[in-house]
């Protein structure tokens, strides 16, 4: 055995002990909207930013999540994981309503502050004005419906979860491709024509294209709001206008528009196809909408639904077991057997006692 | 028909302005309230209307107090006529004039031809009868004081309490509010005016009051009160009444 | 006496007599106006349909076709709602321009739209029913104006109606204040929408039910109104010169306040809130006609009835989608206003 040279192994120590590390391993990587961001190496904490990133963050990383934009309301608290029930009301950062105060996001000190829904570059650059004023690594994630499984996957490699990011995904595939290859052989004029009511009037809709109704498109139907110009996001219509569509179905999560329209419809609702042959279809809303409110990954047990709306015949959907398969994937939640019955007759268009206490 | 005050204490919250007022005009008389600016003739007249509460004593019409009396029984027996401001709508005279007849029909009523009848000959009795359908807006300070001046005549009230009614008029329009007003007298109207002019006092009056610093010094015939030394007390200059053949009285100021 | 003939003194002499003819013309206007509303729209209707329609409502049979549906059922309520609800902000306005003795003073000046605004946004924070949302507009409204009143009453200042706009500015700014909050407050992707599109005002939503709830509310305001308008002339002359005339004028005032609001919250609490009317159609007339209120207040409601219906019907057939009504009434009706101002005529003393 040669002698070990007592000078070099202290050498050898001394240089490693003094090697310079990083302060704390970092990590670079791109978000949807193509900007670099830094990210620690362990992310312990995260806010997020709007309605849709707090349904991601809750799906992916439910340890991490430092509060709730919104207080949660009695009827959706059963569906959300006990831990996660009582965090804090933080606020919205973007989008609509700017109610986060600054100061908040920083002093609840996140390592990340989340972004999930459009990527375009007024975003892009609101992300990098907050991310300069607070210091906090800003990731803004396309919120789509057909990029649900790239940003799945992305989120879960930046979040560090890697294998519910791909279980997440996977499901969108799945259920994308399913769905897909029922459509494919319902051409575009068979597919129903379809209204989503909102407002309590019912005659606030979204326009074709909005990232509010494009689950209409994707679960094989056809908007019937379109204003056939560049326009899309949310807009009132007339009852005559309504009345020319005709529309073959009409979704709503809105229960006071249900009860209206199915119970004592107006005149400008009588005369409607839809409602008359019984076809006002109500989305449930807890813990999250199932097919808006907000536009995130919640969508999908919606989509499903909707797609076997439009087309029982071709697409199969057992309620019982999707939703509660979904929530348990989703929502960290073992769905109870009455909670379960809740959200069966919710959709059955028999809500919970209305109007929905906070 | 008696307006009558007595032992009046008038003024502002604020501000008290005059005491131990006791006047009374009644049917026939002309009774004319000389003082200088800011004694508080306008303050009085106020009072006397009932637009202000007296501070102390009362304002008595025929006895009643008029604390007694609603809007309408006052305004029915005595008009106003305040000095022109400025009119915010542009109203013809004719239905400036017509505002006055509210108190003689009911609360929903519109006005009736009699009611114009009776404006268009108040225009008519000032000479102004072509005005009638002109924006008062838009008319002179002295002829917006004339449309002012019928409508209280329009008014048709016993009692008339005018507020320097000739303060903006020309020499003629001046000459034809002081006939008209003693004609009004003539015909059984009881009226109290203030005036800067004591020729006017000497011209129409049987009663003067003279005013100083919120109080009434004298009051009485013209002839009596309105000595040289009363009226230098009021306005501060040397002022000698002078009799004409005619038997008129004038004030001749002396300018040295 | 001198004369002063300028052309606008010659103009101010023609306007008694041409009144009747104002009148006619205005009457001419709003039938047309109704016309033009009940014919136009998305669905093909013609004036055929229409006539069959109004042959159901007379002999009371319920409509067969589905054109005949449309007008009875929609088009018609919202034609109608279009004359209630014109008529009554213009009254209003001009009731209050005279009473406040401004300009520039529409119906919402003692807070009555702020109010109703704060109400119906309320209601739909708490998600509830359309008919509950409406009635809390109107409850606000009225709260409004009469929290405004009591707060004149007991600051008793020399100037009673300075107190009451100064009085309504504050607590407008108040209950617009609150209104902010909660549009903050309010979800994003659910509430949010649905407050905006109220605050901008729309005809789209009004029933038949509505219209018969609230048309005996705006009679009830109106008539008055239309009673005292003599009186109302001699209010605008100023409180003190009124009660030397003989006027009650602390209580026609509350009366017309009163009666104004009831008009206001009533209609703001099925429509929204929509602007303009109650401030440029009261002016419109004053030009037209002078502004002697037995002439100016029936010209003006008038005028406002076939205003809103004409601006209604432009707001649901320029697309697919509805232009919020209350951005049309300042679109068309603020250059028409400064068209006439530029001609010269003015409807106020200068």
């Amino acid at each position: 055995m040669p002698r070990i040279d007592r000078r070099r192994l202290i050498a050898g120590v001394s240089a490693i002990a003094l090697w310079p590390r990083p302060a704390q391993a970092q990590r670079l990587m791109t978000d949807s909207a193509g900007r670099t961001v830094t990210l620690p190496s362990s992310i312990q904490r995260i806010f997020a930013a709007g309605g849709p990133a707090a349904v991601v963050v809750y799906a992916l990383r439910p340890d991490a999540m430092v509060g709730w934009p919104r207080a949660l309301r009695d009827e959706e608290r059963p569906f959300i994981a006990p831990a996660q029930r009582d965090l804090p009301e933080v606020g919205l950062l973007t989008g609509r309503g700017d109610t986060a105060n600054v100061e908040i996001v920083l002093k609840m000190k996140p390592d990340l502050i989340l972004d999930f829904g459009s990527v375009r570059p007024t975003f892009a650059s609101l992300a990098d004005s907050v991310q300069q004023r607070t210091g906090i690594s800003y990731a803004l994630v396309d919120g789509r419906f057909e990029a649900t499984a790239t940003s799945m996957r992305l989120l879960g490699k930046m979040l560090e979860v890697p294998e519910r990011g791909e279980a997440l995904a996977r499901f969108t595939e799945d259920l994308f491709k399913r769905l897909d290859a029922a459509l494919a052989a319902v051409p575009e004029q068979k597919r129903p024509r379809v209204y989503l009511a909102r407002g309590p009037d019912g005659l606030e809709t979204g326009l074709r294209g909005s990232i509010n109704t494009e689950i209409i498109e994707r679960a094989g139907g056809r908007n019937v709001a379109d204003a056939q110009d560049q326009r899309r996001g949310i807009a009132n219509v007339s009852p005559e206008q309504l009345l020319l569509w005709n529309p073959d179905a009409i979704i709503t999560w809105d229960r006071n528009f249900h009860a209206m329209v199915t119970a004592a419809p107006a005149p400008a609702w009588q005369s409607l196809e839809a409602v008359q042959q019984k076809r006002v279809y109500l989305a449930p809303t807890a813990p999250f909408g199932w097919i808006d409110r907000p536009p995130s990954i919640n969508r999908l047990i919606g989509l499903a639904w909707l797609s076997n709306l439009f087309h029982g015949d071709r697409f199969a959907f057992d309620i019982r077991h999707e939703a509660r398969s979904f929530y348990k994937l989703f929502y960290h939640v073992d769905v109870g057997d009455s909670d379960l019955e809740t959200l069966i007759a919710w959709a059955d268009g028999k809500p919970p006692g209305m109007p929905p206490k906070r | 028909m008696t307006l009558a005050t007595h032992d009046l204490a008038f003024g502002y919250p604020e501000r008290p302005v005059g005491r131990h007022v006791s006047l009374a005009v009644t049917a026939g008389d002309v009774m004319c309230l000389l003082g200088p600016n800011g004694c508080g003739k306008t303050t009085l007249f106020k009072t006397m209307l009932g637009l202000l509460a007296p501070q102390g004593g009362r304002v008595t019409v025929d006895g009643t107090d008029l604390r007694g009396l609603s809007r309408a029984d006052i305004a029915r027996r005595i008009a106003y006529v305040p000095q022109a401001q400025g009119v915010v709508f542009p109203y013809t005279a004719l239905d400036l004039v017509l505002m006055a007849r509210v108190t003689h029909r009911g609360a929903f009523a519109a006005p009736t031809r009699e009611d114009r009848m009776v404006a268009l000959s108040a225009l008519a009795d000032l000479k102004i009868a072509d005005l009638a359908h002109r924006d008062v807006t838009r008319l002179s300070g002295g002829q917006r004081q004339l449309v002012l001046i019928a409508r209280a005549i329009a008014q048709a009230a016993p009692l008339i309490v005018m507020d320097e009614p000739t303060a903006s008029l020309d020499f003629g329009n001046q000459v034809v509010v002081l006939r008209e007003i003693r004609a009004l007298a003539a015909r059984g109207a009881g009226i109290v005016l203030s005036t800067h002019d004591p020729d006017h006092a000497f011209a129409i009056a049987n009663r003067v009051a003279l005013m100083h610093d919120g109080a009434v010094i004298a009051a009485g015939p013209p002839s009596e009160i309105m000595t040289a030394e009363l009226l230098e007390t009021i306005y501060g200059v040397a002022v000698h009444p002078e009799v004409l053949s005619t038997g008129q009285t004038v004030c001749v100021p002396a300018m040295t | 006496m001198g004369r002063r003939e300028t052309s606008g003194d010659a103009a101010e002499a023609m306007t008694a007599s041409q009144t009747p003819w104002v009148i006619l013309a205005l009457a001419v206007f709003v039938i047309c106006a109704v016309a033009l509303g009940l014919t136009v729209g998305a669905f093909p209707v013609t004036l055929d349909g229409a006539a069959r329609a109004l042959g159901r409502v007379w002999s009371g049979a319920g409509p067969q076709a589905p054109d005949e549906r449309v007008l009875l059922s929609i088009r018609g309520p919202r034609v109608v709602a279009g004359l209630v609800v014109g008529a009554a902000l213009a009254a209003a306005g001009v009731v209050y321009q005279g009473l406040f003795r401004n300009p520039l003073v529409s119906p919402d000046v003692l807070g009555v739209t702020a109010g109703a605004g704060l109400g119906a946004v309320l209601g739909i924070f708490l998600s509830l029913p359309v008919l509950l949302i409406q009635t809390f507009a109107f409850a606000g409204g009225l709260a409004t104006v009469a929290i405004v009143y009591f707060i004149a009453v007991a600051v008793q200042g020399r100037d009673p109606t300075l107190v009451l706009v100064l009085g309504g500015v504050v607590v407008g700014a108040l209950a617009g204040a609150i209104i902010s909050l909660m549009k903050i407050l309010a979800d994003p992707y659910d509430q949010l929408p649905a407050i905006t599109f109220w605050l901008l005002g729309s005809l789209a939503s009004v029933r038949g039910s509505d219209l018969a709830t609230v048309l005996p509310v705006v009679v009830a305001g109106l008539v008055p109104l239309v009673l005292l308008r003599w009186r109302i002339n001699v209010l605008s002359l100023g409180d003190e010169e009124a009660k030397a005339l003989g006027l009650d004028a602390v209580r026609l005032r509350t009366i017309v306040i009163a009666a104004a609001t009831l008009i206001t919250a009533s209609v703001v609490a099925i429509t929204g809130v929509i602007g303009w009317v109650g401030l440029v159609i009261p002016h419109i007339s004053r030009m037209l006609v002078g502004p002697n209120f037995e002439r100016l207040l029936p010209t003006a409601m008038l005028m406002g009835a076939g205003y809103l219906v004409l601006v209604d019907t432009l707001a649901r057939s320029l697309g697919r989608i509805e232009v919020p009504i209350g951005i049309l009434t300042a679109m068309v009706g603020a250059p028409f206003f400064l068209w006439l101002l530029w001609r010269g005529r003015h409807g106020w003393s200068s």
